[in-house]
């Protein structure tokens, strides 16, 4: 992979996150023009109209771009962790723990941050199960001349993601009816809640944290892909790395889901097209895999939320009805 | 440049050996013989400082093994086995510069890359794709890579195991010839290991283990006691011919 032309795609998916983010400023059931837009964000103080739909818009758009980069970094980090092309960030079973939490907080009718809380903390406890029951694999010292501990890992994280999707069948078989359409709509993946301001930008923090620490290890994750003993005598802390790595994955996976519930596909599909596009060099794969989710969940929410105006689709079936064709046309074209 | 004393290994309930003592000089090379399960990859994972032995103690350039940051250990060691994964598709330039890790961020390393796949006869293969490599080629340029870690000491576990008859030979006289690395290696083809080592280990897997100059232990009685096979040798010209006799 010629690293210009890498770095030249690079700065073209920041291109397209820029230009998602216009348009979802833009377009709605009131159209802004471009100089509105820009005259109302550089004056929010002006209460013209522009700027109050923007104080409306800005949020969720915000919101999308950070849980669409937070679920391709997991899910970029996880498929070069776990050697494993199909891992998404679902798997090791977190995201489950944050939506038993967020289901437990919605059919208890709490309120938006209460519901977050709830998500983050669900997806703490999971993460803290998951170093319990896989402590043997993510601390041990004889794996190095053995078997992987990826594997046994990746067996936890889908025991606990099953137990948790039963859970989730049993919170919705005893929710009250009234409470259902919202829940239905949180575990297909949903960002019309996403109005809070601060949310927003806390999630964008959380992006910047995540994605600094994940770069911090890329280089490490490059010799680790090719197998643990390799990594230990090439000169990688090996153990630390990869508990560093989970628990990196970890926080980016609880927070997306507690903040937008459980939109699929991004962060399986945003890694592929990332590798793809710019080769399997992890210090340029994984800033590539954040710019793909980011502006492919912010287009996503920008046609979930107008397509069918004035009723909203859940973005979680419309980034799975976009990416499924754009992954099968890149696999076509390989 | 290999100091090992006292040294016990065991896999689960089993004595591999035990009370092992051997000093590697610079510029030897080692070949470890012995049957299947005797302890010859463990001990190369001992040697690398990924496995804790038993009992007793290895340095390497005088530095115990086990009080080596994981850094330092790159820096004095590379191994080879034929365990690589490839999971992702990657090219074999980028796959050998892996090993410029230990170096972090330096112009040189690419140079270094490529001189190492040109001793392991590899340099056209550096823009192609590792997965679409025959294994013989990939065995190549795992060495290669190792080569590239530029360390003192080199392990090498079965490193000619997918050549053919010609290239096994090539290899190990490359890596034999103009090479001032010290090599502890497992092979598994006795005139392999006869043409290649200057000191051999024999290791029994049940605890016994027989070590020393290449003349003095690879030899056809000690052998056969080893593999439980009627080994005979003959000579052709200057060449000892190891053979495994027909009532075994």
């Amino acid at each position: 992979m010629n690293e210009r032309r890498a770095r030249a795609l690079i700065w073209l998916f920041a291109a397209a996150v820029a230009v998602s983010l216009a348009a979802s400023l833009m377009i709605g059931s009131v159209r802004l023009d471009p100089i509105a837009a820009v005259t109302g964000l550089l004056q929010p103080a002006d209460r013209s109209l522009s700027s109050a739909i923007l104080a409306l818009r800005l949020p969720r758009a915000l919101t999308a771009i950070a849980v669409g980069g937070l679920l391709a970094l997991s899910g970029s980090v996880l498929q070069a962790l776990l050697r494993n092309p199909l891992a998404d960030p679902y798997v090791l079973g977190i995201s489950g723990g944050a939506a038993c939490a967020t289901m437990l907080a919605i059919a208890v009718g709490a309120g938006a941050f209460a519901t977050h809380c709830a998500g983050v903390a669900g997806a703490l406890a999971a993460l803290a199960v998951l170093f319990l029951l896989a402590r043997r694999a993510l601390f041990g010292t004889e794996h190095l001349s053995g078997e992987s501990p990826s594997s046994s890992m990746l067996l936890v994280g889908v025991m606990m993601a099953s137990f948790a999707a039963a859970a989730l069948s049993l919170a919705l078989s005893l929710a009250p009816a009234g409470r259902l359409r919202p829940m239905v709509f949180w575990l297909l993946g949903d960002l019309s809640g996403a109005l809070d301001p601060a949310a927003a930008w806390i999630s964008l923090a959380v992006l910047a944290v995540c994605g600094w620490a994940g770069a911090r290890d890329a280089a490490a994750l490059n010799l680790m892909m090719r197998g643990d003993l390799q990594a230990f005598t090439q000169g990688v802390h090996v153990d630390h790395v990869r508990r560093r790595l989970v628990i990196v994955a970890s926080i980016a996976t609880g927070w997306a889901v507690a903040l937008a519930g459980a939109i699929g596909f991004v962060g399986f599909v945003a890694p592929h097209l990332a590798r793809f596009a710019v080769g399997n060099d992890q210090r340029r794969t994984l800033p590539a895999s954040v710019l793909i989710g980011a502006a492919l969940l912010a287009a996503g929410d920008l046609a979930a939320r107008t397509l069918a105006a004035p009723a909203q689709l859940p973005v979680g079936v419309l980034t799975v009805m976009i990416g499924v064709p754009l992954f099968l046309w890149q696999l076509r074209r390989q | 440049m290999i100091g090992v004393e006292d040294l016990a290994l065991r896999a689960g309930e089993r004595d591999l050996v035990t009370g092992l003592s051997i000093q590697v000089a610079a510029g030897e090379r080692w070949v470890v013989v012995g049957p299947n399960g005797s302890g010859k990859s463990t001990l190369l994972g001992a040697l690398a400082g990924a496995r804790r032995p038993q009992a007793g103690t290895i340095r390497i350039a005088g530095r115990p093994v086990d009080g080596c940051s994981v850094g330092e250990l790159a820096a004095l060691r590379a191994l080879v086995n034929d365990r690589w994964l490839d999971p992702f598709s990657a090219s074999v330039l980028d796959t050998v510069l892996t090993a410029r890790y230990r170096f972090g961020a330096e112009p040189g390393g690419r140079d270094a890359a490529l001189a190492a796949l040109s001793r392991m006869d590899c340099a056209g293969l550096a823009p192609r794709d590792v997965r679409g490599l025959s294994r013989g080629e990939r065995q190549r340029v795992a060495i290669a890579t190792a080569l590239a870690q530029d360390t003192p000491v080199l392990l090498l576990d079965e490193p000619t195991s997918h050549q053919d008859p010609g290239h096994q030979a090539w290899v190990l006289d490359r890596l034999a010839a103009h090479n001032e690395q010290t090599v502890v290696a497992v092979l598994h083809d006795i005139n392999a290991a006869a043409r290649f080592a200057t000191h051999v280990l024999l290791l029994s897997g049940a605890g016994w283990w027989r070590a020393g100059a290449r003349r003095d232990v690879l030899t056809a009685p000690a052998l056969s006691t080893l593999f439980g096979a009627r080994i005979d040798v003959t000579t052709a010209g200057h060449t000892e011919v190891f053979w495994i006799g027909p009532d075994s």
